[in-house]
């Protein structure tokens, strides 16, 4: 059964770079509607040439065509990347894939990712490796690029070139070896591995620059234009999903249930597990949560943005890799709760908002140790996300990635000590 | 690119830890494990029974080592997490099978013989 499901994944593997190549093109038409004229190229160079720190939204800088062409672009070149390096599409590329195309909407661009991509090349180069190996790890990486933006901003005329090019090769170079370290530290619980080790680099680079007298600080900016486009982008891309997911053979609840028994602790590769049908599938429903609960908060005033697409995209991406409906949303309640309960932090504020959705990195949690479990790591998620973002001067675009990591060490070794060890024969 | 025994060896040390839980889980009374250097790269051949009413878990075991595709990337990230603790699982499983360069399973009654390589 399962022999014939990967053999069945291998030979779809093309459908899914169809699929991918189809969402680049879906946001390339959202594109040219929302800003159908040179307007959309000037805000793509202004977005490019822009701060990225957390929380920038590009369409706000750019517009909204702006941004969803520069994610349409960072997705096309990622795709790239993963082809030319002939790796698999599995789940965890369309993870990295999906959170490329989304941080594209929060922070990345071509132009501030690319020095680290290359820093990451010469990673490899130095280890006498394949750079193949390292793809996902640089990708994921390029969380860090808000600091390359900062520098291309910051720092005078003549040096600014140099100045950006040297801090993305310095984290591309370092990145690998950390965050390879940092999934001993949390043993896959969180599935924003790299968010982690960005955050440790981060904080470490964010120090030594605080010490030559450069301080990290972002300026906020949030759109509340584009909501009904945004809606129409999102709902095809689940819909698309879960039809792809229908059509390639997942009809039923009995065929989809087998997602829900995996825990999601890492490496919990949906695609490898269970085939694309469930997974597509998966990846429409989980999305499907958050942009539910976002619909939800409509009446609040919450409009969908540059930043909430890419949580949108970050959940649907890893709906192939750790994240399904039973483990998610123990873990956002707890969230929901702590917001609620919390008196600093609104339910509709933007920082709040991000963590609701991107805590769904700690799900691995309620899928091995139960949902009451979740709750808890996501409650202490929002607590403690609250206190991170400083620490590296708002320059790692995965900062719940980073401050899930802390949960992870907060809690596991707690959770390892009061839960019963599994009965065995 | 260079030979990387080293790296093989840790790498193969996790295969096996892995392992040893999976096949005591599934009931075995008794493991034969014998780890071959060879001029490419290491080879494990195991040999172990399992309880009757685990043979679905075995044959899961199976196709998980020997899967269709095989994504380095994938790996080079997470590959220190196999056989590090106790809750063994498919997806535990599934990245072995995705370390491993070659595989081979034979699954009589109510024994499983396995073949691994892992080159350098």
């Amino acid at each position: 059964m399962v022999e014939e499901t990967t053999r069945r994944g291998a030979r779809l593997e093309n459908h899914l770079e169809w699929m991918l190549l189809a969402l680049a093109g879906l946001l390339l038409l959202c594109a040219v509607i929302a800003q159908p004229n040179a307007s959309l190229l000037t805000g793509l160079w202004r977005i490019q040439t822009s701060e990225a720190g957390l929380i920038t939204d590009p369409m706000a800088i750019g517009g909204v065509g702006a941004a969803l062409l520069n994610a349409a672009l960072v997705l096309l070149l990622s795709l790239l990347l993963i082809r030319r390096m002939k790796l698999p599409i599995t789940g965890a590329a369309l993870a990295c894939l999906f959170l490329m195309a989304g941080f594209a909407l929060l922070g990345k661009n071509l132009l501030n990712i690319t020095p680290i991509v290359i820093g990451g090349w010469l990673h490899a180069l130095y280890k006498r490796e394949s750079f193949a190996r390292y793809v996902y790890l640089i990708l994921y990486g390029t969380c860090l690029s808000p600091m390359v933006s900062f520098l291309l901003v910051r720092v005078r005329p003549g040096f600014r070139w140099l100045a950006m090019s040297l801090c993305g090769l310095v984290i591309g170079f370092l990145l690998p070896a950390i965050a390879r370290y940092t999934t001993r530290v949390h043993q896959g619980y969180n599935l924003y591995n790299v968010g982690f080790a960005a955050g440790i680099l981060g904080l470490g680079l964010a120090s030594f620059f605080k010490g030559f007298g450069v301080e990290f600080t972002s300026h906020d900016s949030w759109s509340r234009e584009g909501h009904l486009l945004l809606c129409g982008l999102m709902t095809a891309l689940l819909g698309g999903l879960l039809a792809a997911g229908i059509r390639l053979g997942c009809r039923s609840w009995r065929d989809y249930r087998r997602v829900l028994r995996h825990s999601g602790r890492a490496v919990a590769d949906f695609i490898l597990l269970d085939g694309p049908a469930r997974t597509l599938v998966n990846m429409a429903l989980v999305g499907g949560v958050g942009f539910a609960y976002l619909l939800a908060l409509y009446p609040l005033g919450v409009r969908l943005n540059g930043p909430l697409v890419c949580c949108l995209f970050a959940m649907t991406g890893f709906g192939a890799f750790g994240k399904h409906p039973r483990n998610v949303l123990p873990v956002m309640a707890g969230a929901v709760m702590a917001s609620l309960l919390m008196i600093q932090v609104p339910i509709t504020s933007p920082g709040v908002l991000l963590a609701t959705l991107l805590c769904t990195c700690l799900a691995p949690i309620a899928g091995q140790f139960g949902w009451h479990w979740g709750v808890a790591a996501g409650f202490a998620h929002m607590t403690i996300v609250q206190n991170t973002g400083f620490l590296h001067g708002g320059m790692n675009l995965y900062n719940n990635g980073f401050a899930a990591g802390l949960v992870c060490i907060l809690m596991i070794p707690i959770i390892e000590a009061v839960t019963p060890e599994p009965s065995e024969e | 690119m260079k030979k990387r025994m080293h790296m093989a060896r840790r790498r193969m040390n996790h295969v096996v830890s892995e392992l040893n839980h999976a096949m005591l889980l599934a009931g075995c009374r008794e493991l034969n494990l014998r780890l071959v250097r060879e001029e490419e790269g290491l080879r494990l051949h195991i040999r172990g029974g399992f309880a009757p009413e685990n043979r679905a878990m075995v044959e899961r075991m199976a196709a998980l080592l020997q899967p269709a595709v095989r994504d380095p990337a994938l790996v080079e990230t997470y590959w220190e997490l196999a056989g590090e603790d106790q809750y063994t699982s498919d997806s535990e499983m599934s990245l072995v099978g995705q370390m491993l360069d070659g595989a081979q399973v034979e699954i009589g009654p109510g024994e499983v013989r396995m073949e691994l390589y892992l080159a350098f």
